[in-house]
């Protein structure tokens, strides 16, 4: 019997499924289309390509999915109606937002509208009951109020309840009291109690976090439960079956429902994965990962090999407490459309054709132009070069369509084309430089790794713009997420916060905590089938300085003694001195959280290092076409190459069209491409 | 000469760009 790794990763447009042959390193690959109303459809549709090829369904040993349907619940509206129950007074913490303002760009914005509120004020009931700070009873849980409430929200037809009380994360006596009463008077709701889902201090984040948790939360069970059925009853019947979480680790498909928050990022959080697999194998210490595909564009800072991670992340305008990479998205991708906004502009995005109907040029009924029309038309495309393998692409429908957006602006479509072009390059490259400039980085220290259905074909370009001197494309760009899939281990995070200085605080309290995280820990690990011998710990704390409102997180020892504190407190002023650039060395720290992170060993998918060639790369070209260059506004001639037949070694100039099932890459003029031990190709962008 | 609906498109999102980096640079300047 052969053994077969296989990732499937569900994106807005595409499925794609990676499969690989762990006795013979021999890879497979297919793309579907996605299937929105049914997402499990789309990941057998991908299997049963991979079945026809000969692979037997038995023969699947270890299996690893990336979904999007947590994300698009959030997106479209179309989670469950889920109810709030709240300390009383306090209301007006989840509207409020934690204070939060619009950001800098939401402000000058005069179209901008709040993120909604997935529990409503009319589905919100206060509750009587008070816990303080040191998470002692001030007054009593009216256990009639609760009652009263869960019967109020039944009859608004609520699917989900969560609850969160002040302090619950120090005492979470209260919150489980009326999670038992609202599960006896309405058995068939999912209950999140914001003491399990994020038992952390700072209330708004914490509710926000759980609200998210009951409102995705019954999607993701019947979608992992449909799928787990699925995969049993084709034949694949597998235990190790896994999911990729938003903090870039693996969870059991068993498990992933009781951290449905956590899969908000994970077709984005596995990109992530495989271009710092392939940074640590090129020795690129400071990445920006580009990921294009045909609805948004993520990109994501690894610096010094370590890829960016926030506990404050946001998705879809809607706040997350737990700790995730930091992943920034923007509506830009192959199938955006462009449009005229109400001031006259020609605007693109963020609004996508999606799937279906696609863009204009793939002739199934799209009438508004995207950037996959406008790259068909300035000749980055070609009509006969088959999108993903199987789609032709129809000039004649991409021109139809930017001629419906451009005559009214005077514009022929070429111009449109290029004008579509330039504003979505803009827009990306603004963004890049942000979420660089977020982290005080200097693009000229970074490269680009570029992947996703429509990431090489405009990363040369986006490079130069931001002054990124070096883009990698993987060797397989469009099906790179799904590769990531197969490259990380299954990680957890937990957490837990009792605040007190650390001079104070008691070293058998600090390590009760730890314990009792990690027996956390070891219960999930027991749920996914692991021995807890296989479990590696990774130990810290949250520390501030007194008055601090923020916390940073320093390692810890595991069984921590009374005479590392001096020790833990140097490592702190440390961090805080690389982060801000200064510290406070004599003032008195204080304790905020305990962060346990659980990681567990699975098998991996390691890049084969291929043979170099003759050097002679014109065996890979196929012909010329005509390419518009947006800097000089002219058609030039550019050569056109069949990507796989290149090989390490080779190195050719621009104007260049590489073109290959998944992806097609660009190289500009005056770029030079060269390909590398791993068939990664290598644009130097000749940035200023 | 009036700049067309793609160029000032443009400039509108770099003054995105440039806002953003003010506001930093502002409170950078009150630490």
């Amino acid at each position: 019997m052969t053994a077969w790794m296989v990732g499937v990763d569900t994106g807005g447009t595409f499925t794609d499924l990676v499969a690989l042959n762990r006795d013979s390193g021999e890879l497979r690959e297919t793309k579907v289309q996605s299937v929105p109303a049914d997402p499990s459809q789309a990941v057998m549709n991908a299997l049963e390509e991979l079945f026809a090829t000969g692979v037997n369904p038995g023969d699947v040993t270890f299996f690893v999915h990336g979904t999007t349907v947590a994300t698009n619940a959030i997106l479209e509206g179309k989670g469950a109606r889920t109810g709030l129950l709240i300390t009383r007074g306090f209301r007006g913490v989840y509207e409020a937002r934690g204070w939060s303002l619009p950001s800098a760009v939401e402000l000058i914005d005069p179209f901008y509208r709040k993120p909604p509120m997935l529990a409503p004020q009319r589905l919100t009931e206060e509750i009587t009951g008070r816990i303080d700070f040191r998470g002692e009873v001030l007054t009593e849980l009216v256990e009639d109020d609760v009652r009263r409430a869960v019967r109020r929200l039944k009859t608004r037809g609520i699917q989900s309840l969560a609850i969160c009380f002040l302090f619950s994360f120090l005492n979470p006596a209260h919150e489980r009291r009326a999670g038992e009463i609202a599960a006896k008077e309405a058995p068939d709701w999912r209950i999140s109690l914001s003491s399990d889902v994020l038992p952390i201090i700072r209330e708004y984040n914490r509710l926000s976090t759980t609200v998210i948790d009951a409102y995705v939360g019954p999607l993701v069970e019947s979608h992992l439960r449909r799928l787990s059925d699925r995969l049993k009853s084709r034949g694949v019947t597998t235990p190790q079956v896994f999911m990729m979480q938003s903090n870039g680790g693996l969870t059991r498909i068993s498990v992933g429902a009781h951290y449905p928050n956590q899969l908000l990022l994970s077709g984005p959080a596995a990109g992530v994965i495989a271009g710092n697999k392939l940074a640590a194998s090129v020795k690129e210490s400071h990445i920006v990962t580009f990921d294009m595909g045909g609805t948004s564009a993520d990109i994501a800072v690894s610096v010094d090999g370590r890829m960016g991670e926030t506990t404050t992340g946001r998705v879809a305008g809607q706040d997350i407490g737990t700790p995730m990479l930091k992943v920034r998205t923007l509506g830009a991708g192959g199938g955006t459309i462009a449009w005229i906004g109400r001031d006259g502009l020609l605007k693109v995005g963020p609004q996508s054709a999606g799937a279906v109907p696609g863009p204009a040029a793939y002739g199934r009924g799209g009438q508004a132009p995207t950037v996959t029309d406008a790259n068909l038309i300035l000749g980055a495309l070609g009509s006969t070069s088959a999108l993903a393998g199987k789609l032709k692409l129809d000039e004649g429908c991409a021109r139809a369509a930017l001629d419906r957006v451009g005559k009214p602006l005077g514009l022929d479509a070429v111009e449109t084309a290029a004008g579509i072009i330039r504003i979505v390059n803009t827009n990306m490259a603004i963004d890049l430089r942000l979420a660089l400039q977020e982290e005080g980085q200097d693009p000229r220290r970074f490269a680009m790794v570029a992947f996703g259905g429509a990431g090489p074909l405009h990363a040369g370009q986006i490079a130069r713009m931001v002054g990124i001197r070096r883009v990698y494309v993987p060797r397989r760009p469009g099906l790179n997420c799904a590769t990531g899939l197969l490259q990380t281990s299954v990680r957890h995070t937990y957490l837990q916060s009792a605040v007190a200085t650390l001079s104070s605080f008691p070293v058998e309290r600090m390590n009760a905590l730890f314990e009792q995280l990690r027996a956390r820990a070891l219960a999930d690990a027991a749920e996914e089938g692991f021995a807890a011998t296989a479990v590696q710990f990774h130990f810290q704390v949250e520390m501030r300085y007194l008055h601090q409102g923020y916390q940073l997180a320093v390692d810890c020892p595991v069984s921590f003694r009374e005479d590392d504190k001096p020790a833990l407190k140097r490592a702190f002023d440390t961090l805080h001195r690389q982060t801000y650039g200064q510290s406070a060395d004599a003032e008195e720290a204080e304790i905020v959280s305990f962060r346990l992170q659980a990681e567990i060993a699975v098998p991996q998918f390691e890049l084969p290092v291929l043979p170099h060639g003759d050097g002679d790369f014109l065996r890979a070209k196929v012909g010329v076409r005509q390419l518009f260059d947006t800097d000089s506004e002219k058609f030039v001639t550019a050569t056109v190459y069949e990507r796989d037949r290149l090989m390490p070694g080779d190195r050719l100039p621009g104007p260049a069209i590489m073109q290959q099932f998944d992806t097609t890459t660009v190289v500009l003029g005056r770029q030079v491409l060269s390909v590398d031990s791993y068939g990664a190709l290598i644009i130097d962008t000749e940035a200023q | 000469m009036p700049l067309d609906p793609i160029t000032t498109e443009i400039i509108s999102n770099r003054l995105r760009e440039v806002r953003v980096i003010q506001d930093v640079e502002h409170l950078s300047s009150k630490l």
